[in-house]
């Protein structure tokens, strides 16, 4: 190590200011951010006053241990991604073709993602003259896994570019923003070029959500792929069926929608495809299993707020079993559903476990966060129910809030408040 | 009687404690100082000049916005040096230590304390030189003669890292105790006596006419200034003081026998050869009480006080504030390669981020690495868990950086202590010096109130 660490050192020499290299914009920053990664700062607390020690964690590792729960959730991505595919396009497929499909699909995005982001982050950094920050790190990991497998690469870009600009860093940067940036990134591709998002551009919705057809002929022969889709094919998303229109005729709505469809491709959307996530959808937030092995490890070090976790549920139940009960003939078939399929479909987890507890843009006060997390999971059911137009409700729900997390702390806060005139006025009484 | 059991706090988990109670007495030193940076907000005006005779408990100067109070010499001898630092400000005063006189401002019986009034203590306290130990909440400045307090409150609770143990400080000082109590009930309608989660130290069993009250819990649940909090909050417009309760002790010896105590009890911990207690001169060179402790190794940072909220000293320094621990802390800076990535068996965090939380508890050598450069804070509740006042301190921070006075009293900028600042700084993964903020917003409040 000591041989990296004397390399770095002639690099810090030529680069630092009054250096060689000096006056070359974002030099010192990137240079910075590397020498920081390979090794630890070396920084000593100030000797003027106390306190002398600190606590371990920094802001890298915290932002890691994210990653690090997330990885369950991204080997799914990238295994299911290509199961799905090369199921669609009737192909027998092992592990190993499914995992080399699907990497050919996740790995273009995340490159994309990774590269915008960085780049606007180094800009930043050097414009600000800080060090550059490791929120990004997260951001860039969640967007692939929030985005179809069939999403343009330019999409990603420009996406990726106004989640990172304008819900970020015009706010100031990591720690500052107000929504969510991954979330940002959706909501802008989701607003901006619906038809990639949902799949309509092709075949009449028939390929949504699934990679089908994605291989180009260059890459045939190396990537497993298929000739074209099986017949019947459908990659519709159990969101999806479960509210469309055809559904409002059956007795017993959305859910026998569900109960009754078939892909064409063998996927079925009972309760427990739809736990494991063998069923087309965004990479990321398919299985709800691999969702909750990334929010076993996220409680079990404390990163992410249970309050908001359990308020999500409870919300989406609560909400999920009144609305139910109002269900009847001729209602919008999405009232039959029962409660605790909302938990399994569509972003509800992801959403529920990594979006919805970014300690940024949620609330700060641990009762604020009970109220933030119900309100959440309130909210997604009332999209995905009585809203027509928009399906899936978990990504509107977590903005919605966001931007109303400030408030419901404003009002935990000002009962501290009026506690503490309280006590004084008892003190001095 | 009542009892306060605070959930929320941090005992650090550093090794080096003093063990036992055996205390160590050391010989009279060649020299002593008195250093006025122990009293922040206080700038000495001398007395004397190098060169002069000084009497133990005679004058070395006085606080310059309150000439009745003094910084009293602990040792009789000749006035040899002034240390001075920046802007020409005072360090030390530096006595070498010859045979000679104390002051004596005559010895009081039981009977004369009691009859004092609330006039006489105050004038003997500060000429003696003992009012310097009594802090004001808020703020937890030195308090001022001149205000009647709405109560005092004494804590015989410790909680700090490594700090002395009461019951080792106040070993055989009954009965300066019981004068120092006498006294302080003539000086505020309440007093108030705090003892932790092990119960009153024996020396206090026989004090009468004070409120007892018990606090068990982490760190800072031991703080006196976290205690008012819970039994008398001042508010802005009324004072609660407050000291130690061996504090209360010396001042009792002071009126008892005339003669202002020039020795104390001091834990050396940390990363000294044999961590323990000495008895020594107050203002005895630092070398002294390392030599004592069994010797600090090279590159350490010594610190008078705790690691939490101490000031760093010189090794050529003097220990004489009046405080009971002098904290030996290695320190850090080393390029750990990867050192955000490692497992952390070995490394102290109050997050469950390290391999270290799911081992068995077990001390840790700290050292002053910061582990990390500054961020914008990301709020994952780590201030929460070690404040245990009612205070949301991510909002407090907040009003201070705004510089919004009245938003940062609403939320308690007066009720926050320097030793639940001191914890937030700690944890904080943004390496955020709340401590630091803290002190803004103290300062910007004192401004605007002078």
């Amino acid at each position: 190590m000591k041989f990296l660490r004397q390399q770095l050192d002639q690099v810090h020499d030529l680069v630092k200011p009054g250096g060689k290299l000096g006056n070359v914009p974002g030099l010192y920053t990137l240079y910075d951010m590397h020498d920081t990664i390979l090794f630890t700062q070396g920084k000593k607390t100030s000797a003027k006053a106390g306190p002398h020690v600190r606590d371990a964690l920094d802001s890298k590792r915290l932002m890691f241990s994210v990653v690090v729960a997330l990885v369950p959730c991204i080997a799914w991505a990238i295994f299911n991604t290509g199961a799905q595919a090369l199921a669609a396009e009737g192909v027998e497929y092992s592990l190993f073709d499914a995992v080399l499909r699907g990497a050919f699909h996740f790995l273009p995005i995340l490159a994309a993602t990774f590269a915008t982001g960085g780049l606007w982050e180094v800009l930043f950094a050097t414009i600000r003259k800080e060090e550059v920050s490791e929120g990004f790190l997260v951001t860039g990991m969640l967007i692939p896994l929030i985005l179809p497998p069939t999403i343009p690469l330019w999409q990603v870009v420009v996406g990726t570019s106004f989640g990172v600009v304008i819900g970020k860093e015009v706010f100031g940067g990591v720690g500052m923003n107000i929504l969510n940036p991954a979330l940002t990134t959706r909501a802008f591709l989701f607003f901006t070029y619906p038809a990639a998002i949902s799949g309509d551009q092709l075949d009449g919705g028939k390929r949504v959500w699934s990679a089908v057809n994605g291989v180009p002929s260059f890459a045939q022969g190396i990537i497993p792929s298929g000739s074209a889709a099986v017949d019947g094919y459908s990659g519709a998303t159990p969101l999806a069926v479960a509210a469309a229109s055809d559904a409002r005729e059956l007795a017993g709505g959305g859910l026998e929608a569900l109960n009754n469809f078939s892909s064409g491709s063998g996927v079925t959307y009972d309760f427990a495809s739809m736990f494991w996530g063998t069923i087309p959808g965004s990479m990321g937030e398919g299985s709800t299993f691999t969702i909750l092995l990334g929010a076993a490890f996220l409680l079990l070090i404390g990163l992410a707020s249970w309050r908001i976790m359990v308020g999500c549920v409870i919300g989406t139940l609560a909400t999920g079993f009144v609305l139910g009960m109002a269900a009847g003939p001729g209602s919008n078939p999405m009232f039959h559903l029962p409660a605790h399929y909302h938990l399994v479909m569509g972003g509800f987890a992801f959403g529920a476990v990594f979006m919805a507890t970014d300690p940024v843009s949620a609330s700060v006060t641990d009762t604020g966060k009970w109220i933030y997390g119900i309100l959440i999971g309130v909210l997604v059911v009332l999209v995905r129910v009585v809203n027509p137009a928009y399906p899936e409700g978990m990504m509107l729900a977590i903005l919605f809030m966001n931007v109303f997390a400030p408030l419901v702390d404003h009002y935990v806060v000002q009962a501290n408040v009026k506690r503490r005139k309280l006590r004084l006025a008892a003190a001095s009484a | 009687m009542s009892n306060f059991v605070l959930k929320a706090g941090l005992d650090l988990p550093i090794a080096g404690g003093a063990v036992g109670s055996e205390v160590q007495a050391l010989g009279t030193p060649t020299h002593v100082a008195v250093t006025p940076p122990d009293y922040p907000g206080f700038k000495m005006r001398l007395a004397v000049k190098e060169g002069d005779a000084v009497q133990a408990g005679s004058p070395l100067g006085h606080a310059k916005i309150r000439p009745d109070m003094k910084f009293v010499s602990p040792a009789a001898g000749k006035v040899v040096e002034i240390r001075r630092g920046l802007r020409r400000s005072i360090q030390a005063v530096v006595v070498e230590v010859a045979a000679g006189e104390s002051v004596n401002h005559g010895a009081l019986d039981n009977s004369a304390i009691a009859s004092l009034g609330a006039e006489g203590v105050r004038e003997r306290l500060l000429s003696g030189g003992a009012w310097l130990m009594m802090r004001s909440k808020p703020l937890a400045r030195i308090a001022d003669p001149e205000h009647t307090p709405k109560a005092i409150l004494v804590a015989a609770s410790e909680t700090g890292p490594n700090c002395a143990d009461p019951n080792v400080l106040l070993a055989g000082r009954e009965e300066d105790l019981s004068a120092g109590f006498a006294a302080l009930g003539q000086l505020a309608p309440t007093v108030h006596l705090t003892h932790g989660a092990s119960g009153m130290p024996a020396a206090l069993s026989g004090i009468t006419g004070v409120q007892t009250h018990r606090f068990s819990g982490p760190h800072p649940s031991g703080d006196p200034e976290v205690q008012i909090n819970f039994i008398c909050p001042p508010g802005n417009e009324q004072r609660v003081w407050f000291c130690r309760a061996i504090d209360v002790a010396d001042m009792g010896a002071l009126l008892r026998t005339g003669v202002m105590p020039t020795t104390s009890r001091i834990a050396v911990v940390g990363e000294v050869g044999s961590p323990q207690y000495v008895e020594a001169t107050n203002g005895s060179p630092i070398a002294d009480l390392l030599q004592a402790g069994g010797g600090a190794g090279e590159n350490v940072r010594i610190v008078g006080g705790s690691v939490l909220t101490g000031r760093t000293l010189d090794a050529d320094g003097f220990y004489a504030s009046g405080g009971h621990t002098l904290s030996v802390l290695r320190e850090g800076g080393e390029r750990e390669f990867m050192g955000w990535l490692a497992p952390g068996g070995n490394k102290f965090s109050n997050h469950r981020f390290f391999l270290s939380s799911f081992l068995p508890k077990k001390k840790m050598n700290m050292t002053t690495d910061t582990f990390g450069g500054p961020r914008a804070l990301i709020p994952v509740g780590s201030y929460n868990r070690v404040v245990p006042s009612d205070i949301e301190p991510n909002f407090l921070m907040k009003a201070i950086l705004c510089e919004d006075i009245e938003e940062m009293l609403a939320l308690g900028l007066l009720e926050m202590s320097r030793e639940e600042a001191a914890l937030c700084t700690v944890v904080c993964p943004s390496k955020i010096n709340y401590s630091q903020i803290l002190e803004q917003g103290w300062l910007q409040f004192e401004k605007e109130t002078a």
